[in-house]
């Protein structure tokens, strides 16, 4: 059996192939897991009945999937970001988007992870440039954090601002992790909060339903 | 038998150093922050000492309103050197194992998938999910390490 020093000097050497290969970068991290949060709002809207296409912002069907590393404008053109389009029979047509700007109650815009707003709305900022979407359109707001440790504190009271600014009733906290009392102050002011997000995780399988039930109501809404 | 808190508090330094040199230095900051923040919050009742009065503070809202005898206070505790250790060993696995388990996830409902920055200048740079998917071999190596070193650390 190895002594531990000889585990840990192991472990390190691991470690940095990984980090070799670009793993271990925070803003990558936060990135994929956008995209995964993203991907599971798909999932809960095909649950539910949608139709579901993925289209360049021209509304070109596309197949490979190109995302952005950092918030930006619905209305940009170039790149050409892919969103889901979700249509629900008989309903208005949504969209799913990773990581654009929205109009929040102060009409300061503010960057939000995973977005589903309807394609009226898209429409409208997308034909004049630089235009974002009205808080007020949003059927979902997630916020998506990928911590390698415990949540810090402050992004509960970050979460809380986001949900001021929004309605609060439309604004989800989808982490990796977990941390009592940030999960604890969410709690307390009856936020959407999941944690432990992940791939065969429990957080994933709540998360889903969390968003079917957003779903429903906009079906039964409209 | 658990090895001693003197040697896991050397084993976590070890680990930390190695890590930032390795290029995982945000990793390591984020458990430092962790381990600064305390693990958890416990509610603890002191009794009101006789004859104090509670100052007038129109202002306070219900928590700072004593019940009964006893006054409830919070108190955030410290994290053990053993805790400590697995603070970072668990922040590996999620930075490793579970970022590759989020990669293999969306590449098997989409063939690909990139990012990239939406202003050319932005100081990003681009990249293509596979390169952690395709290294099961080594992230099973990293999990057997880090189930081997705390199979030795806590006995």
């Amino acid at each position: 059996m190895p002594t531990p020093d000889e585990l840990v000097n192991a472990i390190s050497g691991v470690v940095g192939t990984f980090v070799g290969l670009g793993a271990i970068t925070a803003s990558a991290d936060n990135d994929r897991f956008e995209a995964y949060v993203w991907s599971l709002v798909v999932r809960a809207a095909i649950a539910e009945g949608a139709g579901v296409t993925y289209r360049n912002p021209s509304k070109v069907a596309v197949s490979d999937l190109l995302f952005r590393t950092s918030p930006g404008s619905i209305s940009s053109k170039s790149p050409s970001f892919t969103h889901a389009e979700i249509v629900f029979p008989g309903k208005p047509e949504l969209e799913a988007h990773v990581g654009i700007k929205i109009q929040g109650k102060s009409r300061v815009p503010h960057e939000c992870d995973v977005v589903v707003l309807p394609m009226s709305e898209a429409d409208t900022c997308r034909t004049a440039e630089n235009l974002h979407p009205r808080h007020s359109s949003l059927v979902i707001a997630a916020e998506c954090k990928y911590y390698y440790s415990k949540l810090p504190f402050r992004l509960s009271r970050e979460f809380l601002g986001l949900c001021k600014e929004m309605r609060a009733v439309d604004c989800y906290f989808a982490v990796n992790t977990s941390k009592e009392s940030v999960e604890k102050v969410l709690a307390y002011y009856r936020c959407h909060c999941e944690t432990l997000v992940l791939p065969a995780a429990a957080g994933s399988e709540t998360l889903v339903h969390a968003f079917r039930k957003a779903f429903r109501d906009f079906k039964r809404l409209n | 038998m658990p090895i001693s808190e003197v040697e896991t508090r050397r084993l976590f330094e070890r680990l930390a150093t190695q890590l930032r040199e390795a290029g995982a230095s945000t990793l390591v900051d984020q458990v430092i922050d962790e381990i600064a923040q305390g693990k958890q919050i416990v509610y603890k009742t002191v009794t009101r000492r006789r004859g104090a009065r509670q100052l007038q503070r129109p202002e306070a809202d219900e928590f700072y309103v004593e019940r009964g005898r006893g006054r409830e206070y919070a108190e955030t505790l410290d994290y053990s050197a053993h805790e400590r250790l697995d603070l970072l060993l668990e922040a590996l696995e999620r930075a490793v194992l579970d970022a590759q388990q989020i990669e293999s996830d969306l590449l098997k409902h989409y063939p690909k998938v990139r990012f990239v920055p939406e202003q050319q200048e932005e100081n990003v740079r681009s990249f293509e999910l596979s390169g952690l998917a395709k290294h099961e071999r080594e992230a099973e190596r990293l999990r057997t390490l880090i189930a081997d070193l705390r199979t030795q650390t806590e006995g």
